[in-house]
């Protein structure tokens, strides 16, 4: 050990009666930064880790339809998900979401709670140990197929005044709008860590795509969550990534066309001519909105039959001369249409009545056809087909064509997220939308709740600070200043200004360095006391920023430090620049100094 | 004398045979399609309506509006007046689409047939003119014949047929119907909804009927839910007017100027 930090701990212990309460309010200091950064940590860990990946997930995809309603319905999940798989790396879970606003009855009570389906068999061990159950086993309700059970938490089993083994009756809408009704049988009450998450029940995710009407494939949203997420705007790079990769390609079908015979869904020929006949075609659907048709009318050749009524008609179908001559039909005549779908490989079929005839613009068009969107999504959204096929984005008739869904632009948070949406309900839309969503569009407020909470602290805990900072301040000046002749003592007997400087430096931070330990040793045994006490928070909405009623802390090795090094910094500081001008100060003038 | 026996006897004979045809119960979709022309308007209708909601959470509310229909192009505009609360927001639909007006923000937003309208029980769906012949079919027994039967409804056993229908779509609210119509001219007093599971959801009474220019009108109705009982809704109308609404009422100008 140098001689200096010799000097330094000597002083350090010689001036103990002095140094004493200036460590207590150094650790002091050192604590209460640690805690209130570990509890706004704490804070960050349950909105980002808990609340959000809980109830919005840090990445979201929906798909909203709109014919003659709203439906918010993915057809196609495993798209989603393998496109999310291509761009996104570091990716914690991903699952499509099944889940629906239900009505529920309990006891002579009522209340609204979101079912949640849940596939459980690869996750179930990991789901019951989150779950805190209260009563019941998670294993009635996710490895029994037999029986509708629901696992409720203890706050939502309370409202409906039920028990394990009582029955809720429950009202929903199905995926199509239709009223739907059930009766589930509560097998587990389960401890909620706040009123937020106490909202949702769970059931089998297979019962309640049978309840909404919704097949394997589909769901009612894509859900990517990130693992262990530090650093929350990362997601938003990962969601542009997916975004570019979601373009949609124009909508269409390869179908099967049928005239003739006495088969195909009650084809009728006028021709009169015997047998069957078909072909397959590519169905496309154009649009009907105003400058869609002025497109539309001007690029397709009209040789046959009356345009006027085409965006209006509830199965009219406009052919090529080709594909017309090859079914032997015209203007007025009924033909088959039937195509195979992309899951459970079902033919699906209806007819349709030639409205017109064209002439193809390009080699490639001769067997095409085409339907207005309102025909089209009657068969496209319920069944999406096998195949389908390519149409040439630089074809001018391409605007004018129906996509698969329309993807909507990016947006920063929630107030521009709804602005986006507002405008598009604006417009006369039918078709899909495609939203791809971060945390800070789909729970902004929330984020921004955590900025508050979070401004609010560090500037409660600031003023603190800086109070506890001006009395070291003061302290340190003061015992310098008092030590101004003992500085003389040592400058006459040999002492350099560095050494001298570093002594007292070297003595201050030897006891920020104690104090800090102690103080780091105060923060965690003060945030275990903390941590016990429970407040009682049932309905309120701050209970989002507890768990089970308790302060959540996380205590972070960076902050930690980060603590310790401002501390110093400061004690650095307040060190050096008196004992340098005390340095500087001559020797017989600091030999004469009088407090 | 053996004249008039042979005139009585020839009168008898038909009076069998066209008695039985004027006797025989129609068919299903002989039900139904005079149970659309009962209910289509060819003419416009203004009204205004008042709707009492009881919920067991809630207790009463009561919520006005003026109602403009047009049948013919599908269009109805809705104005609320009652209460403060929702006065001067606006339903809208023109026939392909449907939209809300908040008077607040003076926007309009697009919706869907399930949106509700002043958060009452009735949506957008229930104000449109959609044809039971084309929603729904009659449901047949297991020997395929159809489930309609002659029964008397109420303390006045008023002559009714009873006619069980399923959804022939999929976009309507309730899968399955059993309807009381009356027998003599097809209106219906009183419908059973059912879920997608067959469970009883709402029963409907159409009880109070007006005539205007040949037309029939509810002016009184009752919904009873029968999943959260206790919670029901009465809807009244009066100021009833087939006089011809102008085409700009069915518009957004026309909403959001009455809504100011």
């Amino acid at each position: 050990m140098g001689i200096i930090t010799k000097i330094s701990l000597r002083n350090l212990v010689r001036q103990r009666k002095r140094n004493i309460p200036l460590g207590i309010c150094i650790a002091l200091s050192m604590c209460i930064l640690i805690v209130v950064f570990a509890y706004t940590s704490g804070i960050t860990d349950i909105l980002f880790n808990k609340v959000m990946t809980y109830a919005f997930g840090h990445i979201r995809v929906e798909m909203t339809e709109n014919t003659s309603q709203m439906r918010q319905v993915i057809r196609d999940i495993d798209r989603f998900k393998e496109k999310a798989r291509e761009v996104i790396p570091g990716i914690g879970e991903m699952y499509g979401e099944v889940n629906a606003f239900a009505r529920c009855l309990g006891n002579g009570k009522s209340t609204s709670l979101t079912l949640v389906g849940l596939d459980l068999e690869n996750e179930y061990e990991d789901f019951a140990k989150q779950l805190k159950v209260v009563e019941g086993d998670p294993k009635d309700v996710f490895l029994n197929p037999d029986e509708d059970a629901l696992a409720l938490y203890k706050q939502a089993a309370d409202k409906l005044d039920v028990h394990v083994g009582d029955v809720v009756r429950v009202r929903l809408n199905t995926v199509s709008g239709q009223v739907q009704s059930a009766q589930l049988v509560v097998r587990v009450i389960a401890k909620a860590d706040n009123a937020f998450m106490a909202m949702a029940a769970f059931m089998r995710q297979d019962k309640l795509r049978a309840l909404l009407g919704m097949r394997k494939q589909e769901a009612t949203g894509l859900i990517i969550n990130m693992k262990n997420l530090e650093n929350p705007a990362v997601v938003i790079e990962k969601a542009n990534k997916l975004h570019d990769v979601l373009k949609p390609g124009i909508a269409g079908i390869t179908a099967r066309l049928t005239a003739g015979g006495n088969g195909a869904a009650g084809a009728k020929n006028s021709a009169g001519a015997a047998g069957e006949r078909t072909l397959q075609a590519d169905l496309f659907a154009l649009k009907t909105d105003t400058k869609d048709e002025q497109l539309y009318t001007a690029q397709l050749k009209i040789t046959a039959g009356d345009m006027s009524a085409f965006k209006d008609t509830e199965d009219g179908v406009l052919l090529s001369e080709k594909t017309a001559a090859d079914l032997k039909v015209k203007p007025g005549d009924i033909i088959g249409f039937d195509y195979h779908t992309r899951f459970e490989d079902q033919a699906r079929d209806d007819t349709l009545t030639v409205v017109a005839l064209f002439e193809p613009a390009a080699d490639n068009m001769q067997n095409t056809a085409f339907v207005n969107q309102e025909v089209f999504y009657k068969h496209y959204f319920k069944d999406l087909p096998m195949k389908e096929p390519a149409f040439a984005q630089t074809n001018p008739l391409a605007p004018a064509l129906v996509m698969q869904y329309k993807l909507l632009d990016r947006t920063p948070d929630t107030d521009s997220s709804m602005k986006k949406m507002q405008e598009v309900r604006k417009g006369d839309w039918k078709g899909a939308v495609v939203d791809v969503a971060t945390m800070y569009e789909t729970a902004s407020m929330i984020i921004n709740l955590q900025y508050v909470l979070n401004f609010i602290g560090m500037a409660a805990i600031l003023i603190l600070f800086i109070v506890i900072l001006i009395g070291i301040v003061n302290t340190l000046r003061m015992t310098i200043r008092e030590r101004t002749r003992e500085i003389g003592t040592n400058r006459a007997i040999g002492m350099q200004r560095n050494d001298l400087i570093n002594s007292f430096v070297g003595e201050i931070l030897l006891l920020a360095i104690i104090s800090c330990a102690v103080g780091l040793l105060a923060a965690f045994g003060l945030m275990q006391l903390l941590h016990l006490i429970k407040f009682d928070l049932s309905d309120n909405p701050l209970s989002i920023l507890f768990i089970e009623g308790r302060l959540h802390f996380v205590p972070r090795i960076s902050l930690i430090l980060l603590s310790f090094y401002v501390i110093s910094a400061i004690c650095f500081c307040v060190a050096f620049f008196p004992s340098r001008r005390a340095s500087r100060m001559s020797v017989a003038g600091a030999l004469r100094h009088f407090e | 004398m053996k004249k008039l026996y042979k005139r009585i006897a020839i009168k008898l004979i038909f009076g069998f045979l066209f008695g039985s045809t004027l006797w025989a119960v129609p068919t299903g979709n002989e039900i139904l399609a005079a149970m659309d022309r009962q209910q289509s308007m060819n003419t416009d209708i203004t009204a205004k309506v008042k709707i009492t909601q009881q919920r067991t959470d809630q207790g009463v509310r009561v919520l006005e509006c003026v109602f403009y229909r047009r049948d013919k192009d599908d269009a109805f505009l809705i104005v609320m007046t009652a209460p403060d609360s929702e006065k001067g927001n606006g339903y809208l639909s023109d026939g392909d689409n449907m939209y809300m007006y908040r008077r607040n923000t003076r926007t309009f937003q697009h919706v869907g047939r399930d949106e509700k309208i002043g958060d009452s029980n009735a949506s957008m769906g229930d104000m449109e003119s959609r044809k039971y012949s084309e929603l729904y079919r009659v449901a047949k027994d297991s020997a395929g014949k159809e489930i309609i039967v002659e029964e008397t409804l109420g303390n006045a056993k008023i002559p009714v047929y009873r006619v069980e229908v399923t959804a022939k779509v999929s976009d309507v609210k309730y899968p399955k119907q059993v309807i009381w119509v009356t027998r003599d001219n097809f209106l219906v007093l009183k419908t059973d909804s059912y879920s997608l599971s067959g469970t009883l959801m709402e029963t409907a009474y159409f009880t109070k009927y007006t005539v205007i220019q040949g037309r029939y009108i509810p002016l009184w109705q009752k919904f009873i839910d029968r999943f959260e009982v206790g919670n029901m809704s009465v809807v009244e109308l009066s100021g009833i007017s087939l006089k011809r609404i102008e085409n700009t009422v069915f518009t957004k100008p026309y909403l959001e100027n009455l809504s100011k």
